[in-house]
């Protein structure tokens, strides 16, 4: 019996496994279709992932990392069944305190004290951020769908207001809309092997972090709760859980990984908070998510193909023509196929219970 | 305030309204059938990049605009709705899917069609004459009426319109009745997964043409980012309209006048940050998500409200 269910098990993860890179690979041939029926080279797309798969891996650590901690941030959620869509805001507020604090430190400071003064700053915005609609959730039974996605566009105005206010660099003639650039010793450092490319060391933060969530959701107790509050709040209640404190628990949890990918975009890659920095990071890391399968560990591996993805279109369009905007249609294509997916468990009980009634019947 | 300022005010409220009101009324039809729409963002972009280059390739035609649009916005929600009836996807994923696919698209296409990033604007667009109503337009404040696009009007008969089909007509009927309970509606010989598609296809048209007002009648060019989170404030107007139609868009146009505010506001040449102005509608969504929610919850608990009982179907 034991002995069947981990077989079962093994054979699950394959299937989900295999499944995946199904979608992959039909994503991909759609998007190949529609370049050749646009006159654009067809295999653009392919060519520009296996050239970040192998020459440019510094562009793709780039784009992954943001990825994969986004991807951590919706799985922490998703196994409470809550959806915060409002990773992009919480990293827009992370990105925004990151800066507001980094301006402050004296540029005497230690880089290792200051760093980490910042990105503690960070994280403590992105999750106070997201206690917005965890407490609305809770306290006043508000769908947090909706309401994440409303705090998005607060934050991302929140950010334009900053860059063109409080924190304007005070450079003139400067046509985008920042703050001022911060001093090196708020900088998160880059991996020099990869240097000038702009990976950094943030990678390493995102697989540390995957590492302790994915002790978090299977090693220890809280780990169970958040299973079980997502799969039966009543259930929950009855094992002595309070659905409401999980909730606010991962809802923090993912706020804060969100502000974390906030501070290192700033401090790593860009130096400095720009207005709309961020390319809906958020959002892709629910496919980076789901396509992992809501499991941490996955996500290291969805995060980096999705990661050489964006990577290989802004490639491809800096050499051919090809626009970058076929790397989200490729996203999009990954992200829909994979809703149909809840189909199969439903079919799987259905046909369970058709066979127990037969043989119930017999 | 002098009275022409009010009007002013009041008008540029309208303005801002009626695309929220179509895709709100697009939206609170879904909501009937139990469909969670807020793919409402993604449609309406489709719809303006649509309406845009229609009016391109049909020399300056806003009416053709509006028809192509419809009809691609139609198109394109048609496969939000094969994934929700056909393959039972998650209503949430697959919309929110759907508004990353309109994005891409559009950007691509944007690319590919035009040569152009970020934003377009054709080379000749016959723009529609305001409709001036006689007697109303020199009534003092009720002339903000006077004046609006033919979208304005056609969206407020369609609120009359779609009132009159949810609560009068068998058609409407069945739609609350897949939304109440799937399993009844198909007892009483209701199909589903026909009026699923109904209503999102019917979604899909009026976003588009709110889409199309937004690229044709707002401004004259098709740009990226130009639906701002109008699709998600849309559905916050119909949740805390109740997803009634009448009152639905009652809300859009409270929104309307948080935007209107902020013209103003910019207007009069107070020193508040554009962004921050932008921030208003968004502000007022969730403050009025938060009251629809904690009335919900009270109603539930039988504190305020009949105690008829409401089933919640998840």
């Amino acid at each position: 019996m034991v002995k069947n269910k981990e077989n079962s098990k093994l054979l699950s993860t394959v299937g989900i496994v295999g499944k995946q890179v199904s979608l992959i690979v039909l994503a991909l041939l759609l998007a190949t279709v529609f370049l050749a029926i646009s006159g654009y080279e067809p295999f653009a797309i392919i060519k520009g992932i296996a050239e970040s798969l192998t020459v440019d891996i510094a562009g793709t650590i780039r784009w992954a990392t943001p990825l994969i901690l986004s991807g951590l941030a919706i799985c922490v959620t998703y196994k409470a069944e809550v959806f915060n869509l409002g990773v992009d805001g919480q990293i827009y507020m992370g990105a925004a305190a990151a800066t507001a604090v980094a301006v402050i430190i004296p540029e005497s400071l230690n880089q290792g004290v200051s760093v980490v003064v910042v990105f503690i700053a960070a994280m403590a915005a992105g999750a106070a951020f997201a206690m917005i609609p965890a407490l609305m959730k809770v306290y006043l039974g508000t769908d947090e769908i909706v309401s994440t996605l409303l705090l998005n566009f607060v934050a991302e105005l929140f950010v334009e207001y900053l860059v063109t206010g409080p924190l304007k660099s005070p450079e003139q003639n400067m046509n985008m809309n920042a703050s001022k650039v911060l001093n090196e010793n708020t900088w998160l450092p880059r991996i020099s092997f990869f240097e000038p490319s702009s990976a950094n060391i943030g990678i390493y933060i995102a697989i540390i972090l995957m590492l302790l969530l994915a002790f978090l959701f299977f090693k220890t107790a809280f780990g169970h709760e958040i299973k079980i509050v997502g799969a039966n709040p009543v259930l929950a209640r009855y094992a002595g859980i309070k659905p409401k404190k999980t909730i606010l628990q991962v809802m923090g949890l993912s706020g804060a990984i969100g502000g974390i990918v906030g501070a290192i975009e700033v401090t790593a890659v860009q130096h400095r908070l720009l207005a709309a920095f961020n390319p809906d990071f958020g959002f892709d890391g629910i496919v980076v998510s789901l396509l992992a399968n809501n499991n941490p560990i996955g996500v290291l591996f969805s995060g980096t193909f999705f990661g050489a993805l964006k990577n290989g279109g802004i490639n491809m369009e800096r050499i051919t023509d090809v626009p970058s905007a076929i790397t989200d249609i490729v996203t999009a294509i990954i992200f829909i196929t994979i809703s149909a997916k809840f189909v199969l468990p439903k079919i799987r009980k259905l046909r369970i219970k058709t066979v127990r009634a037969r043989e119930g019947g017999k | 305030m002098s009275i022409a300022v009010i009007t002013d005010t009041l008008a540029s409220m309208i303005r801002m309204a009626t695309p929220l009101m179509l895709m709100a009324l697009g939206g609170l039809l879904c909501q009937r059938a139990g469909v969670f729409n807020i793919a409402l963002e993604g449609f309406s972009l489709v719809g303006a990049f649509a309406a845009i280059a229609v009016v391109q390739f049909t020399g300056g035609s806003v009416w053709a605009g509006f028809i192509g649009a419809m009809v691609f916005g139609a198109v394109y929600s048609s496969l939000y709705a094969v994934f929700v009836t056909r393959f039972k996807a998650n209503n949430i994923i697959a919309s929110i899917a759907m508004n990353m696919l309109g994005a891409g698209l559009t950007s691509y296409l944007l690319r590919t069609i035009f040569d152009v990033q970020g934003a377009y604007s054709p080379d000749k667009i016959q723009k529609l004459d305001m409709i001036k109503i006689p007697i109303i337009k020199d009534i003092p404040i009720l002339s903000c009426l006077s004046g609006q696009s033919i979208v304005t009007y056609f969206a407020i008969a369609l609120v009359i319109i779609i009132y009159i089909m949810l609560f009068k007509t068998k058609i409407g009927l069945s739609i609350c009745a897949v939304g109440e309970s799937e399993v009844a509606a198909r007892t009483a010989g209701i199909k589903p997964d026909l009026i699923k598609w109904e209503v999102v296809l019917m979604s899909g048209a009026l976003c588009g043409l709110a889409g199309a007002y937004l690229s044709t009648i707002s401004v004259s060019q098709f740009s990226e980012d130009m639906i701002q989170g109008r699709g998600f404030n849309a559905f916050t107007a119909f949740v805390f309209g109740n997803a009634h139609p009448i009152f639905a868009a009652l809300v859009t146009l409270l929104f309307g006048l948080a935007d209107a505010i902020g013209i103003r506001i910019e207007l009069l040449g107070m020193n508040v940050s554009p962004s921050i102005i932008k921030m208003f509608p968004f502000m007022f969504a969730i403050i009025a998500l938060m009251t629809s929610s904690y009335t919900t919850k009270l109603k539930k608990l039988g504190v305020i409200g009949n105690k008829k009982k409401k089933e919640k179907i998840a």
